[in-house]
């Protein structure tokens, strides 16, 4: 396993509310991003030093996932087991949420209520791998891809209210349909999948991808930043530049390359594509900027082989 | 792609029980109303979330029954900042006067604030109502019996839950962009709302001021996605 590629951006310094967890050695590898929901954690919490409780729950939900896939992340090999360790995963993190919670959140009850306020609501997204296998954990709309030589591809399917359509969702502050907090069991899902080598696994926060005007830019930002790097700590570095001159929100990616020598090998494997996205879906929607139903209609042809996110189980 | 920036289109409608148990407090929600919506531009801003557009509408509510035709007094929407004098002068000019008994009829306030006109503009939005009251309410249709009592109004709480829950079933919010903000008490008919609609913050007090953190936890609440 290579190194795995850290880009991280806060929109207001040190109140970030992204926050992730990562490991890789020679055979398995894990990443995890989390997302603290801020509109459902707003409350600030003074015995944990005016912290909001989202900024709390990401860091918490991130190490929570370390420490279970440290113990038992791995990738399952059947349904049954897939549908198991979700459970167990779920547990784990809830456990850790609420029990936190009831310790340190619970004798600040505040004057205020209602459906908007969740204790320590976040999302997550995470991938064990293994050899040729990679196995996406996830709640919320943080969401798990992997890009090979045939482009991007989206695994996890958001879970927000309404239309899960990447291309919609851009246009639309969609509320989520399923979060990780101490109130309630969240539920995470999964998706296995198997790697074509070589390939480039990602999990990234919605701040990633949200920020850009169609899906296909989030492709086109991947495969920019890799053509111009003369390294992968170049890439990380170019990385880090784009997705902080587009953020509009906090957003954390996280990368592992796969599967070759070399990475002048892995630009050769991957960049051909390039040319072809730049041609068909990047230049013809940047000339019509502001065509939202010309981009839909280019969306549409992408999305056929970006959308793998069904059969998920959990 | 740099410089490509989503932007908001921001609705507001501000609903202010003027009644006369209000009296000691309506300088003070007067002057929240006229605040809260430099900050929440300012806050979105902070957030890299632009304004492009913001509209604020008000209606002053009392009681039908006790005032007849002074029970509902709405203003069109205002644009902002192009309009902010006549905002100021319609909310400067709501006095506390009126009510009748103890609850007032902020619900059918309520239902003429969802049903507002909306914009359907803008590629993001927020629709924000923003409640002010310290009284519990009466039953919806409790008024009913007055001669003002407008028609075409919600028939129960039920039924306002559907126009304020379903796009399709009568109300126009738009699910992802509305929030409703409530500054009343603990009280019957404001309890309910908070404990069963979604995207309601609560905060159970109309009569003091909310500490920093309280405000800011309110304002993110509002300008953050959910």
């Amino acid at each position: 396993m290579h190194e795995i590629l850290q880009i991280s951006h806060a929109v207001l310094l040190d109140s970030g509310e992204d926050s992730f967890s990562l490991h890789s050695d020679g055979q398995s590898a894990f990443l995890c991003v989390t997302d603290g929901c801020g509109g459902l954690g707003s409350k600030r919490y003074s015995a944990l030093d005016n912290r909001t409780g989202a900024w709390i729950a990401a860091k918490l939900a991130a190490r929570a996932f370390a420490d279970w896939a440290q113990e038992r992340g791995s990738v399952p090999t059947d349904e049954e087991e897939g549908k198991l360790l979700c459970t167990e995963l779920s547990d784990a993190v809830y456990h850790v949420l609420k029990r936190f919670a009831d310790e340190h959140c619970a004798e600040e009850k505040g004057r205020i209520v209602g459906s908007m306020q969740r204790r320590l609501p976040t999302t997550l997204c995470s991938v064990t791998i293994h050899e040729n296998r990679a196995a996406f954990w996830w709640a919320g709309d943080s969401r798990g891809y992997v890009m090979d030589e045939n482009g991007l591809h989206q695994l996890t399917r958001d879970h927000v209210r309404g239309l899960t359509d990447a291309f919609e969702t851009l246009y639309r502050d969609a509320p989520l349909s399923n979060l990780l907090n101490a109130d309630q069991k969240g539920r995470i899902l999964l998706r296995v999948t198997s790697l074509k080598f070589p390939s480039v696994v990602l999990v990234a926060t919605d701040g990633v991808y949200s920020s850009l005007p169609t899906p296909m830019e989030v492709e086109m930002l991947l495969l920019d930043t890799l053509k111009k790097a003369k390294s992968m700590r170049e890439w990380e570095r170019c990385l880090c530049k784009r997705v902080a001159a587009n953020a509009q929100d906090d957003a954390t990616l996280l990368l592992l390359p796969v599967g070759f020598e070399t990475f002048e090998q892995l630009k050769s494997a991957l960049l051909p594509r390039r040319e072809i996205l730049q041609k068909r879906f990047i230049t013809p929607v940047r000339r019509r900027r502001g065509d939202i139903q010309y981009a839909r209609e280019k969306w549409l042809q992408y999305k056929p082989d970006y959308d793998c996110t069904e059969d998920a189980h959990g | 792609m740099q410089g490509y920036k989503l932007t908001y289109h921001v609705d507001m409608v501000f609903c202010i029980d003027a009644t006369g148990s209000m009296r000691h407090v309506i300088e003070f929600v007067k002057q929240n109303a006229l605040n809260l919506y430099h900050d929440i531009v300012s806050e979105m801003d902070k957030k890299h979330k632009t304004v492009d557009r913001m509209r604020v509408r008000v209606i002053a509510f009392r009681d039908y029954v006790a005032d007849g035709e002074e029970a509902m007094l709405s203003s069109d929407f205002f644009e902002l900042p192009e309009q902010a004098q006549l905002f100021y002068e319609c909310v400067n000019g709501i006095e506390a006067r009126g009510g009748g008994d103890i609850p007032e009829d902020g619900l059918e306030a309520l239902g003429f604030a969802i049903r507002s006109d909306w914009t359907r503009a803008g590629v993001k939005k927020r629709h924000i109502i923003v409640m002010w009251s310290d009284a519990p309410t009466h039953d919806l249709g409790y008024s009913k019996i007055a001669p003002w009592y407008p028609e075409g109004m919600a028939k129960d709480f039920d039924e306002l839950s559907l126009w304020w829950e379903d796009e399709q079933l009568g109300g126009g919010m738009d699910e992802s962009a509305k929030r409703l903000l409530l500054f009343a008490p603990d009280a019957p008919g404001w309890n309910r709302v908070s404990s069963e609609w979604g995207q309601v913050i609560h905060v159970q007090t109309v009569s003091e001021g909310l500490l920093d953190v309280e405000y800011r936890q309110v304002l993110d609440a509002v300008c953050n996605t959910i």
